[in-house]
């Protein structure tokens, strides 16, 4: 006998699993969110913080702006600050041979309706004079791109979704999903089970093993990355930046500490900080802004992600009571409302939404 | 590629390096400060002769000295002023000093960071005026200065006595000594030291000094809050349950315009948890500590922990622990020494005698989970984010159950210290509030750099 029950089990407490409680929620689902550790303990905590539609895969572009659209009014309607600015993202060009591919993919990226364009280095330094002249050789501009604080954004979900009625089970780990033969399911959460029709995996890095579980072989990979933190600074800068090709990403937090990663990735299921790339990362952004160098690193952490081969998510139903939302290939925290809100749709309307079109897993049958 | 690397040149360190350099092996040895001696033998800045000081002081800057003077052996090599900022299972260092940063790779490790001293948030506890009792131990040796005119000290502890004499000795007024613990906890670990008496006698000396000179001596109590606007005017103590809550009702205001705490020790553990050393829960400190065998080896191979790192054992201990773990890792790499095996025996149970008694001491002076009632919603847990304890409850309230889990919350532990200071405080805070014991909430991740350095040294470790 199930010791509880509840119209949707959530596992993971990400910001993806919290933004689906929300929307749920709403709907007026009855949700449990079970969460193994704590909220934002996964990705979305350790994340860059990055919201940018540009740089995505042509299949991915429709969701990402149709999150984007949900940003501005996020902070109003969970009633949390998310520290959220929607100042631009830039991606500089550090080296000539990759002018042409950049633009190449800006008019991609026009094409399919997003506002980007080229900006000479000039016009770069201009909006950023930190950047040290000569150090880069232009750069793609989204001015609707921005970046948001990440603890704030799903700890803002999850305490809303609360508020309007979501159950939480924390420090609790889903051990596993089983489907009864009444067309049920029942999940073990700890040391109770929780009877349920729909079960939506959210775990993140924990979702390959789940999959796995419920015999789906699906080619999620868990890639673990360094970034550090720097003590706060006065404003410098407001942008979110990405770097081409060396993959360093940095933003400045409202705290004020600049928050930088990227580069180099390792397949991995234990987030531990070695400090191996932390050397490689530090050059590069002091290559690009030497009058960082005297500034005090704070301290490194990394995280994991669940990454496809394609690089976009997986986002539809294994069976027909388990969702899978996972595979976000380090890009996930500015799709994550709206994903919440079309899962919640999908549950209660039973209608697939059309953006989620492309993330089907039999795409990799 | 160095033959033994050795982190902490307080008496551990310079025990290990001076041992193992006599046995031949070529050492580098590390310490962040300036000068080598660790908390229990830090010596006066200059050239200033023990003989100026008054004479417990002068007495201990004089075996330091002693023991100091070990380090000119040709084979020691040390780095002062230099951060070991990270550490690699296999062994490799990154260092950070002022004038360039570098890399080390060593063929054995020894790691001696020793211990920090606990505080316990109340309100008023950021006033200037309030400090560490090794603050204002420091302030007295490394500069001839007393902390304040008239002194409160208080905490948990025999430092405090210790301290309380060193301070009269150099003319300081103290106000009061406030010791949580009662005679009645304390008395039935008197049996335990029967065999130990040099310990009871040094206690019991300084307790007979302090009476001479009139300072109250007040067990089972508590300072519970700091008076004051802009700095220290006053102090407000109050007598404590078992648990270490104060009691309602029994305050007592003091006059005085410093406030001195010291309740125990937190073993530095954050060089052995980088280098992935296996580590246990000890209870009596709320907080890990290394674990290593007989002759100082973690569970990594080739990486020797020594002295607090191993939970507080005082310096005997340390001196002890230096000794056995120079002369293993000397001897792993093929250096004997004229140690007999009487010699080796002698040490064994010596340390094992030492341990004992340190063991004792710390289950006496053990923290007391009541004392999280000093730090109402409105005291600032974590000074460097500024985040309350009311904060941090309401953080718990909303699911929390380890300290990792705080961050997504709070800014606590995402400051300069690192969760330093403030981890073992919040990991009190937390497990009252979630009803949990502290070992379950667990401690917050360590993380490179284990302080704060520029960038520059974080790019470049081969100098700047
Ligand atoms: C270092 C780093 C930087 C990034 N930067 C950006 C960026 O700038 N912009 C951007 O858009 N994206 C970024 N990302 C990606 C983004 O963080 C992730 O795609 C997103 O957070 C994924 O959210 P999630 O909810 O799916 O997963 P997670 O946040 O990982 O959440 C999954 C949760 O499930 C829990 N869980 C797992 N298994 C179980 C179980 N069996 N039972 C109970 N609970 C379980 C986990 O504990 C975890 O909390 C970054 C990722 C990393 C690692
Ligand atoms: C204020 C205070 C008073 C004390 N009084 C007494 C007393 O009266 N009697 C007693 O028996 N014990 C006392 N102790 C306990 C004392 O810690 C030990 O007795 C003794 O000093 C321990 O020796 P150690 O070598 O283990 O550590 P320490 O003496 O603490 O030496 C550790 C050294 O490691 C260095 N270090 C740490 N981390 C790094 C790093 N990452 N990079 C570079 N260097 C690093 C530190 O700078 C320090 O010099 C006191 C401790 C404190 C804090």
């Amino acid at each position: 006998m199930p010791n509880d029950s509840a119209d949707v089990i959530i596992i993971g407490g990400g910001v993806v699993g919290c933004a689906a409680a929300y929307y749920l929620a709403q709907g007026g689902v009855e949700v449990l969110l079970v969460e193994q550790h704590g909220i934002g303990s996964g990705a979305s905590g350790r994340s860059g913080g990055g919201i940018r539609q540009s740089a995505r895969v042509s299949e991915e572009m429709p969701l990402a702006m149709a999150s984007i659209a949900l940003f501005p009014g996020l902070s109003d309607q969970l009633g949390a600050d998310i520290e959220y600015v929607q100042a631009g993202n830039l991606r500089l060009v550090e080296n000539p041979e990759y002018v042409e591919p950049m633009q190449t993919d800006i008019v991609r990226q026009q094409a399919l309706g997003l506002d980007v364009r080229w900006l000479e280095a000039e016009e770069v330094r201009e909006m950023v004079p930190l950047l040290k002249q000569g150090s880069i050789f232009g750069a793609s501009y989204c001015p609707t791109d921005g970046h948001v604080n990440p603890f704030r954004l799903t700890t803002g979900f999850y305490q809303a979704a609360c508020r309007i009625g979501a159950k939480a089970l924390i420090g609790q780990e889903a051990r596993s999903i089983r489907q009864t033969d009444a067309g049920g399911v029942i999940v073990e959460v700890g040391e109770q089970t929780v009877q349920t029709s729909t079960v939506i995996i959210a775990a993140g890095a924990g979702s390959r093993r789940l999959c796995q579980n419920l015999g789906f072989n699906l080619p999620l990979t868990n890639l673990c990355h360094e970034s550090m933190v720097t003590e706060a600074l006065p404003p410098l800068f407001s942008q979110m930046f990405g770097v081409f090709p060396s993959g360093l990403y940095f933003r400045q937090t409202r705290h004020g500490g600049i928050h930088f990663g990227g580069g180099t990735s390792e397949q991995s299921d234990i987030a531990r900080t070695t400090g191996k790339n932390l050397q490689a990362t530090a050059r590069r952004i002091t290559r690009l802004m030497p009058e960082l160098l005297p500034v005090n690193v704070l301290r490194a952490w990394s995280g994991i992600d669940s990454h496809t081969s394609d690089k976009r998510p997986i986002i539809d139903y294994l069976n027909e009571n388990v969702i899978l939302a996972s595979g976000f290939s380090g890009h996930g925290l500015a799709v994550a409302p709206i994903v919440g809100r079309y899962l919640a749709e999908w549950i209660t309307s039973g209608k697939k939404p059309e953006l989620l079109a492309p993330f089907g897993y039999d795409r990799f049958n | 590629m160095t033959e033994i690397v050795i982190v902490g040149a307080g008496p551990a360190g310079v025990a290990a390096g001076v041992t193992a350099a006599r046995a031949g092996a070529q050492v580098t040895l590390i310490d962040e400060y300036d000068r080598a001696g660790g908390q229990y033998f830090k010596q006066p800045a200059g050239s200033s002769a023990a003989k100026n000081f008054p004479p417990l002081l002068a007495d201990n800057i004089q075996k330091g000295q002693d023991l100091l003077a070990g380090l000119s052996h040709p084979n020691i090599n040390f780095l002062h002023n230099t951060l070991v900022w990270n550490v690699t299972p296999d062994r490799k260092l990154s260092l950070y000093s002022p004038d360039g940063s570098d890399e080390l790779q060593a063929q054995r490790l020894i790691i001696a960071g020793g211990a920090y001293e606990r505080v316990m948030p109340f309100p008023g506890w950021t006033l200037p005026g309030v400090m560490t009792v090794g603050g204002a131990q420091l302030l007295l040796k490394g500069q001839a200065m007393l902390a304040g005119r008239r002194l409160l000290l208080a905490g948990t502890g025999p430092l405090l006595q210790l301290a309380g004499v060193q301070l009269l000795e150099a003319g300081a007024e103290i106000a009061a000594i406030v010791e949580i613990q009662k005679p009645k906890t304390l008395l039935p670990y008197a049996f335990k030291f029967w065999r130990h008496w040099d310990k009871v006698g040094e206690g019991v000396k300084n307790q007979w000094r302090l009476k001479k000179a009139g300072t109250p001596i007040k067990f089972g109590h508590t300072v519970t809050r700091a008076l004051g606007e802009q700095e220290v005017e006053g102090a407000v103590i109050a007598r404590v349950d078992d648990t270490g809550q104060p009691l309602a009702g029994t305050e007592e205001t003091l006059d005085v315009d410093t406030v001195c705490l010291n309740f125990g020790f937190v073993p530095a553990t954050q060089l052995t948890q980088l280098a992935g050393c296996e580590h246990r829960f000890d209870s009596r400190y709320g907080c890990l500590v290394a674990v290593a065998n007989q002759h100082m080896e973690t569970s990594q191979a080739g990486i020797f922990a020594v002295g607090e790192t191993r939970g507080i054992g005082g310096v005997d201990v340390a001196l002890l622990e230096g000794r056995m773990a120079g002369l293993a890792a000397a001897q792993q790499l093929g250096y004997s020494s004229d140690e007999t095996e009487q010699n080796r025996q002698d040490t064994l149970r010596a340390w094992q005698k030492a341990r004992a008694v340190v063991e004792t001491l710390g289950a006496m002076f053990a923290v007391k989970p009541g004392l999280c009632a000093l730090a109402t919603d409105d005291v600032p847990v974590c000074r460097c984010e500024e985040v309350t304890a009311g904060e941090v409850r309401a953080a718990v309230r909303t699911g929390v159950t380890h300290l990792n889990g705080l961050k997504p919350w709070t800014r606590v532990g995402m400051g300069r210290c690192q969760s330093r200071i403030c981890g073992p405080i919040i990991a009190q805070i937390v497990a009252r509030e979630a009803a949990l014991d502290v070992k379950s909430v667990g401690s917050f991740t360590v993380r490179p750099p284990v302080k704060p350095i520029p960038l520059s040294a974080v790019k470049d470790p081969k100098g700047f």
